[in-house]
């Protein structure tokens, strides 16, 4: 043993609590001894005197442990605080971090299941525009829902339940619509629609009528249940019927008529009944908007940005199929009037002209909802187009100037809409943006600027895939963890010893701008400033670039962590003197794993509050009042100017 | 001649601060230093410069770092930082009045 070890392990006994100062500073005690003893030895003495005047030379161990101490425990005290939280908080508190931001997955599942639903070929579905299960996650009910708001909500009472619900309240205007309207998007199991469906479905339908005798929504689902049946209710273009529309923007564009094969001219003729004694009504009130009111009502306020995009689909799950089938019965209407005129029955075929554009405006004058009133003016604009090119065929060339006339001045009207700048910026530029997303077949290029509706969209998927890169982070921190594990089980008697715990705050924060902040730094600008991203927009491309960009990042960052932590620990063991093999072999890797856990935990709480503060800005933007395009009442925007010019028409705008 | 105790832990803090404004040191080179200006006069124990310079280097007047010698051994090198420099001057005044002031009533000089 050599000579100077007493003294050291006495001088040094009370820093044992930090091995790794306690080494450097036997280290530095050492290096002086031996210097003295050769300095002694220079100077002549013998190899024992030269070490026994070193010794003298240095003196007191024990009055010497206790000042080293009082010089080193504030030090130690720190480190020790930085140790507990390495070995104690900072690694179970990174997987915890991790797992809850992994949970984001679950969000992610039900985004792509709702961007499935959505941006697929699949029709819009009332109310289940989103499964069950999806909506119970992104959607929660308040508590204590009785019955009658489950089947308002969820629909799980099943058919019967519903009926007897209805029938339990047979003056509930709103239970007749809504279950005459869901019988009609679900005629039944096997997608058919049979004569006992019709049935049902005209019953409630009679019923609702009965009570609110006055709204032509009732006679028009009739119309469109027999008209349904007849086989004529298919999307197909009549190529051999051509007409132009010019758009906002001011393009013309070519537009094709609906072509009509019915199948069951009988059911057909009892839908155009239902239709005409619909035209006669002073009012239409789909119950739409107070349905979709109703069922939000039920629900908690959402959140996050899945469960605003949940209620919006919701929304637009309450309104799209009515207006599909108003919009659907308009071209019937005028299509048939074509087929009148083909044939020679040119007075029914005018009376249908004249009256096409009434449901449309019908709807626009009682909507209540942007959307309502946008596809109300869609179809009075096709209606009108449509109608001058019958007349023109017809021969009726002052009629035909009449809806060209008529057409123009409504598009003014309506274009006129999009100049108002509080308008464009309140509703278009923000609130727009998700509606947009989640409302294929509107042109969207109309409503809203491509680059807002992209970071919309990256909003939306950096929320989802933030999970998933946490669930990496997790999977790699477990890893590791496990790997230092079975190497100290390994290497039992060799981890006993000087052990390195903390690199030192500055290659700490090195480790941190490197592998952390200049990573996000460069996604963030590659995502927000750079042209690249700005190409394309719509969920799928939107996804899968989201998701490519977010793994290129997460594995730039854990490599750079990896990388650069090894090197702050390696550039530890230098700066202490740590350089046994095996020591520090292990000592590295255990070592790397708090730099990990600091860069884990860094990352993810950075990621986390800028995804919120991102879902933030949309989903504020979305919950004020006139804000939330289509979905909001018309009151509350310039819509209302055009509304009211609707309502200021005579015969329910229809051709004198 | 032997001085007191206090004394020469008085006077550790500001020799230590004044040897590393003038250069880069380690431990037994800041004692050899020492012995050489005062001809050995300043007997420290050797051992007590080390908490004094671990307790500079937390207060941050020093900082510290390894370096390997061109004889291949590695010696913990200490240098003054800017606070260092500005507790050496404050030291140094302090020294100078402390010590007037003693001489003006033991040797009667003027303070």
């Amino acid at each position: 043993m050599n000579t100077f070890d007493d003294l050291i392990e006495s001088a040094t006994r009370r820093l044992r609590p930090d091995p790794e100062l306690r080494q450097e500073v036997a280290r530095e005690l050492r290096g002086h001894l031996e210097d003295a003893a050769d300095g002694a030895r220079a100077r002549g003495c013998a190899e024992d005197d030269a070490q026994q005047e070193a010794l003298r030379s240095f003196g007191d161990a024990d009055a010497l442990a206790d000042r080293l101490w009082q010089a080193n425990r504030r030090r130690m005290r720190l480190r020790a605080v930085a140790r507990w939280a390495g070995r104690i908080v900072l690694v179970p508190l990174t997987v915890l971090v991790a797992l809850w931001l992994a949970l984001g997955t679950l969000d992610f599942t039900e985004f792509m299941g709702l961007c499935g639903q959505v941006g697929g070929a699949a029709p819009l579905s009332f109310p289940h525009y989103l499964n069950p299960g999806l909506r119970d996650h992104t959607l929660r009910p308040r508590a204590g829902l009785s019955d009658e708001d489950r089947f308002v909500n969820e629909h799980r009472t099943g058919a019967a339940g519903a009926r007897e619900i209805v029938d339990h309240y047979p003056n509930n205007t709103l239970y007749r619509a809504h279950r005459a309207t869901m019988r009609l998007s679900h005629p039944n199991k096997s997608g058919t629609f049979s004569p006992t469906d019709l049935a049902e479905v005209l019953a409630q339908l009679d019923a609702g009528e009965r009570l609110d005798p006055d709204n032509a929504y009732w006679n028009y689902m009739k119309a469109a249940a027999h008209i349904f049946l007849s086989g004529a209710a298919t999307d197909e273009e009549d190529e051999s019927f051509a007409y132009t529309r010019r758009w906002r923007d001011g393009t013309v564009k070519r537009v094709y008529g609906f072509r009509l094969s019915i199948t069951d001219a009988l059911s057909f003729e009892q839908g155009m009944v239902e239709y005409r004694k619909g035209l006669a009504k002073p009012r239409y009130d789909s119950y739409n908007m107070t349905f979709a009111a109703h069922i939000l009502s039920l629900n908690k306020k959402p959140t996050t940005l899945v469960g605003e995009m949940a209620a919006v689909a919701i929304t637009a799950g309450a309104l799209l199929p009515d207006l599909a089938r108003m919009r659907q019965l308009t071209r019937c209407a005028t299509a048939r009037a074509r087929q009148l005129a083909r044939e020679g029955h040119r007075d029914e075929a005018e009376i249908l002209l004249r009256t096409a554009p009434v449901p449309a405006s019908q709807m626009a004058m009682n909507s209540r909802s942007l959307i309502e009133l946008m596809v109300a003016a869609n179809m009075r604009q096709a209606a009108l187009r449509e109608g001058a090119v019958v007349y023109e065929q017809l021969g009726a060339t002052a009629k035909a100037a009449k809806c060209r006339d008529l057409a123009e001045l409504d598009q003014d009207r309506f274009n006129s809409l999009f100049g108002d700048s509080a308008y464009q910026r309140l509703v278009l530029d923000r609130g727009a943006i998700l509606s947009g997303i989640l409302l294929p077949g509107i042109r969207l290029t109309d409503l809203a600027i491509l680059d807002d509706v992209r970071l919309a969209e990256r909003a939306l998927v950096e929320s989802a895939a933030l999970g998933l890169v946490a669930l990496a982070f997790l999977a790699v921190i477990t890893w590791v963890g496990a790997a230092v594990l079975f190497a100290l089980w390994r290497h039992r008697k060799d981890a006993r010893g000087p052990r390195l715990y903390f690199v030192g705050w500055r290659r700490l924060g090195l480790v941190l701008v490197v592998a952390v902040a200049m990573p996000l730094t460069a996604y963030w600008a590659f995502t927000r400033l750079t042209p690249f991203a700005s190409v394309n927009y719509g969920l799928n491309v939107t996804t899968i670039q989201t998701l490519a960009e977010m793994a290129v990042a997460g594995l730039t960052i854990l490599v750079l962590s990896i990388v650069v932590g090894a090197w702050a620990v390696r550039a530890r063991c230098r700066a202490v003197k740590l350089d046994d093999p095996v020591q520090l072999r292990q000592t590295r890797r255990r070592c790397l794993i708090p730099v990990l856990a600091v860069c884990m935990l860094t990352v993810g709480l950075i990621s986390h509050t800028y995804v919120r503060w991102n879902e933030y800005r949309h989903i504020s933007a979305l919950q004020q009042p006139g804000r939330r395009l289509f979905l909001d009442e018309v009151d509350y925007t310039s819509a209302a100017q055009y509304r009211d010019y609707l309502r200021s028409l005579p015969h329910h705008g229809a051709l004198e | 001649m032997e001085f007191r105790n206090d004394l020469v832990k008085g006077s550790i803090t500001p020799v230590i601060l004044k040897l590393l404004s003038e250069r880069e040191l380690y431990g037994y080179e800041i004692v050899k230093v020492v012995n050489e200006r005062t001809g050995g006069a300043l007997e420290w124990k050797e051992g007590t410069l080390y908490p004094c310079l671990h307790q500079l280097e937390a207060d941050g007047l020093l900082t510290a770092e390894w370096r390997d010698t061109p004889s291949g051994k590695s010696r913990k090198y200490y240098r003054v930082t800017r606070r260092g420099r500005a507790e050496l001057a404050h030291r140094v005044r302090e020294w100078t009045q402390f010590s007037s002031a003693v001489n003006a009533v033991l040797l009667g000089s003027p303070a």
